[in-house]
């Protein structure tokens, strides 16, 4: 019996690019089911010459439940940013609902590296 | 959709039934939020047929059965009973069907607040860095209504 | 709708299941697409000793799964397959829906998903073997 390829259309997994999110918030506020928590903190940058200092926004922790999350693809489809993108894989199981929050270091693995 | 007056609305069904409309579809309730609506669908299987008739209830929240005319209609009134606090007039059976208890408000009414949203923090909440953005205007949260959360700051300012 | 059937799972050589299919919604269309697919083959024998919820557990039901479980002999296992039954998933607000199934009986392995492919199901049923 032959594997049966998983499709990206699939909705299967979650993935984060960290250095494209600018903490905007936007796909925390527009998830359904309140499954996306972000925290950030903004820091000023000095830059020779620059009339005054830059702000920007600094990405502290970006969690998502996935034993919450429906799967919709909201996130992935209201950020500006394409900072959230599906990966084809199956989803992965784990030993307590506690395990399937997944943080920055597992949603940056998931993010598909060629970008979609 | 036909709209009926709401004295006429087991006559226009009986109608809806002498022209030939055999098959009993669904009755569901609409809270319009300045009244309920309630829409009865009929089928006629000569010809596949549909018509759909509606009436407002006003604030007597109070309908007389049609199982009289659709003895299918049964189950359909005690949900809207159950769901929207409706009361169903001459109704054959009044035991709810889906909720477990007749305690508590009526779920499918606007005006019933979903506690979990209300009291669950929302993550949107929290503001992007450590700056005051006061004057961000406060988003709502998805799936609670304008009315449920009460700023107290806005009632006293 | 429940079935009793014992599955062996081809993905997983040396995995043979009993699987007692709470199927509470449509969670368990997933379940009977595995089935369908060939990823869990039923074969005649035994008794379940895996307890697999899936769909949406509301009160109402509860009592029902933890009859189920109470009745599985020893060593018995249990996974929650599925947004609703982790978590409540969807309807985590609603008041009659329990906010996960672990809420009355111990999990040992959550699926996520909405619903998760039945290829899901078998990576789950593949961490049985293991722990």
């Amino acid at each position: 019996m032959a594997e049966r390829e998983i499709p990206v259309s699939a909705h299967s997994l979650i993935g984060l690019n960290p250095d494209a999110c600018t903490s905007c918030m936007i796909c925390v506020r527009e998830c359904p089911v309140w499954c996306i928590d972000l925290a950030s903190h903004t820091e000023e940058i000095t830059e020779e010459g620059a009339r005054r200092p830059k702000v920007v926004h600094v990405l502290d922790e970006f969690t998502i439940d996935f034993g919450a999350c429906m799967f919709c693809g909201i996130c992935v489809d209201v950020c500006p940013f394409d900072a959230l993108a599906w990966a084809s894989d199956i989803d992965r199981a784990a030993h307590s609902a506690g395990g399937l929050v997944h943080g920055i270091d597992q949603l940056v693995k998931w993010f598909p590296a060629s970008g979609s | 959709m036909r709209a009926v007056a709401l004295e006429a609305w087991v006559a226009e069904l009986a109608a809806c039934r002498d022209a030939g409309f055999d098959i009993f579809d669904m009755l569901a309730g609409v809270d319009r939020g300045h009244d309920i609506e309630v829409i009865a669908s009929v089928m006629r299987s000569a010809d596949s047929a549909t018509e759909m008739v509606s009436t407002l209830l006003g604030p007597e929240r109070a309908i007389e059965s049609i199982t009289q005319v659709y003895e299918g209609a049964a189950w359909y009134e005690r949900e809207l009973a159950e769901m929207f606090g409706v009361r169903i007039v001459n109704a054959p059976d009044s035991r709810p069907l889906l909720r477990r208890t007749d305690q508590g408000a009526p779920t499918l009414l606007k005006s019933t607040v979903l506690g979990a949203r209300v009291l669950t923090p929302w993550p949107g909440d929290a503001d992007a860095g450590n700056d005051a953005k006061a004057n961000r205007r406060r988003q709502r949260a998805v799936g609670v209504a304008d009315d449920w959360l009460v700023d107290e700051a806005d009632s006293n300012g | 709708m429940t079935s009793t059937r014992t599955y062996r799972v081809p993905g997983v050589p040396g995995l043979a299941v009993g699987v007692l299919d709470i199927g509470l919604a449509c969670c368990s269309l997933e379940i009977g697409a595995a089935i369908t697919a060939g990823l869990l083959e039923p074969v005649d024998t035994a008794d379940a000793s895996v307890l697999l919820i899936s769909g949406t557990v509301t009160d109402a039901m509860a009592p029902a799964v933890l009859a189920a479980w109470n009745a599985l002999p020893e060593p018995r296992r249990a996974i929650s397959f599925g947004a609703c039954a982790n978590s409540g998933g969807p309807y985590w607000d609603a008041p009659t829906v329990l906010k996960g199934v672990d809420q009355v009986i111990p999990i040992e392995i959550y699926v996520p998903g909405c619903p998760p492919r039945p290829e899901a199901l078998i990576a789950g049923l593949a961490e049985l073997v293991t722990e």
